[in-house]
């Protein structure tokens, strides 16, 4: 899973994404209200999931191990 | 009865009493949210943007902020010989909500402001821009509301209102679709993206670069489409805007006023610095021919007389470019309410002949920050080092903890402008 959100992270911002800590802060490389749009999309798409409107939220995007626990609490 | 004329108060001609409000963030209040995760930290940065508003008010003046800014801003601007005005601020602190709410609901800031007022004639609540919320508070203030109606305002402020706008009155624009349906903003992209290479798509209603996707290929159009139908998949009565990106030679944007007399007056045009959508500063006096400033100013006029008539009332921020072939395209946005622009339309009048640059930049975030204090600290060190400012010649606004700066330089030419934009860079 970790190796598919830092796929979509590398689509996204057009960087590679591979070598990222699970704590690199993704507003570093340019993550913010509309490009983490990008991220909830391609992540909902990827696995499937719906994530709901409460948890929209930057702050739950902004690192790797963030989008996987926000993966795995809608899978 | 004379009318007031805000441009005469900011000039310090006239001494009515402006009670002033920076509500920024109306496009959320006419259309709801927007395509976008929200971001409650960035969100504390925008409202505290209102410190900027102490560039442009009188002594006589009452500003309304959010919480007190900063002592050694004030000390700044002061020293700079700007002139501060009664700053009151509501009893509750809610970083969340738009400070007009705050205002409206506060009935002793309302009335500490009414006795503030109770000997003077000639007073106004001058509002960053007028929704209802904004009637209200005139209402309750007793107050002269300079501004036009909720529903005109709404209406101005809109991308296909622009465009419409631009071509109704035989102003250039550039290629582009008004859509009516996801299927139809589907094709009609995939089209211009053939055609044009590069695109962008517009959400009527967006600000601050919201709204606004760059499309530059086939990868970026389907997740732009991805992203829009997430947000708008049960939207039936939605409008999209296609228009093909145009190589610019620059950005622009001028400001113009409209009296409630129907006194239209072009105050200030800047030659905007952008990445793609995304703001980072004003050149001031712009760069391009006077040739081209003219036309500014003659389509101005026309957009302030045309929406005169319509009702509008207030100051118009109009954003346009120069396209790399010398072209004018004079509207792209039309902003019917203040816009940061506004604020820092008269600091060439205090630098007559110099060439000014302001921007913005991100500080990194820590608990204890000073914004404020990093920036005098980073003009004192080029003042001591590299001699290449006085601290006459920077002006920093402490915009909020979360760590962004307005600044200004002054120089002598470009030239000047770029070493010492650099050399800032480097410091902070």
């Amino acid at each position: 899973m970790k190796e598919q959100i830092k796929q979509i992270i590398s689509d996204v911002f057009s960087v590679d994404a591979a070598d990222y800590a699970d704590d690199f802060d993704l507003k570093e490389i340019g993550l913010d209200s509309m490009s983490s749009v990008e991220v909830v999309v391609s992540l909902e798409e990827a696995f499937g999931i719906a994530v709901d409107d409460e948890d929209l939220l930057v702050e739950n995007l902004s690192t790797i191990a963030s989008l996987v626990s926000l993966v795995e609490k809608y899978q | 009865m004379k009318t007031f004329n805000l441009l005469s108060h900011i000039r310090g001609l006239d001494s009515t009493r402006v009670v002033w409000l920076f509500n920024i963030g109306l496009e959320a209040y006419w259309n709801g949210e927007q395509a976008t995760i929200k971001d409650s930290k960035g969100d504390v940065v925008v409202n505290h943007m209102e410190e900027m508003n102490l560039l442009i008010t009188r002594p006589q003046d009452i500003m309304i902020l959010r919480t007190m800014p900063d002592q050694a801003y004030l000390d700044e601007l002061e020293a700079q010989g700007f002139t501060l005005p009664t700053i009151l601020t509501p009893g509750i602190e809610d970083e969340t909500r738009g400070i007009s709410y705050l205002v409206e609901e506060d009935d002793n800031l309302i009335a500490q402001i009414k006795t503030l007022l109770a000997d003077t004639e000639d007073k106004i609540f001058v509002p960053y821009g007028v929704t209802t919320i904004e009637e209200g508070i005139a209402k309750k203030l007793g107050l002269t509301l300079f501004g036009s109606p909720n529903d005109i305002n709404k209406a101005i402020n809109d991308k296909i209102f622009s465009r419409k706008f631009a071509i109704e009155h035989g102003m250039a624009v550039s290629a582009g679709q008004i859509v009516s349906s996801l299927e139809e903003l589907e094709a009609v992209a995939s089209d211009y993206l053939a055609k044009y290479g590069r695109i962008i798509i517009k959400e009527p209603c967006g600000a601050s670069g919201k709204g606004l996707w760059i499309v530059d290929s086939e990868r970026k159009l389907k997740t732009t489409m991805m992203v829009i139908k997430r947000f708008f998949k049960d939207a039936t009565d939605r409008q999209w805007l296609v228009e093909q990106w145009c190589d610019k030679l620059c950005d622009l944007n001028y400001q113009v006023y409209v009296g409630a007399d129907g006194t239209v007056e072009v105050f200030s045009i800047k030659e905007q610095m952008c990445n793609d959508v995304v703001y980072i500063g004003s050149v001031m006096p712009p760069r391009f021919s006077k040739e081209l400033q003219d036309e500014c100013v003659k389509c101005g006029e026309i957009i302030g007389k045309g929406l005169y008539d319509m009702g509008y009332v207030g100051i118009l921020g109009i954003d346009a470019m120069i396209l790399k072939d010398g072209t004018l395209i004079p509207i792209i946005e039309i902003n019917g309410r203040h816009t940061l622009s506004t604020y820092i339309s008269f600091l060439p009048d205090r630098h007559p002949g110099k060439q000014l640059f302001s921007f913005y930049h991100k500080l990194a975030m820590t608990e204890d920050m000073d914004c404020f204090a990093k920036v005098s600290k980073a003009v004192s060190t080029l003042d001591e080092d590299a001699h290449v400012y006085t601290s006459e010649t920077i002006r920093g606004a402490r915009v909020g903890d979360a760590g962004r700066v307005f600044i200004y330089l002054v120089a002598e030419d470009a030239a000047q402008v770029e070493e010492k934009y650099n050399k800032i860079l480097e410091i902070l």
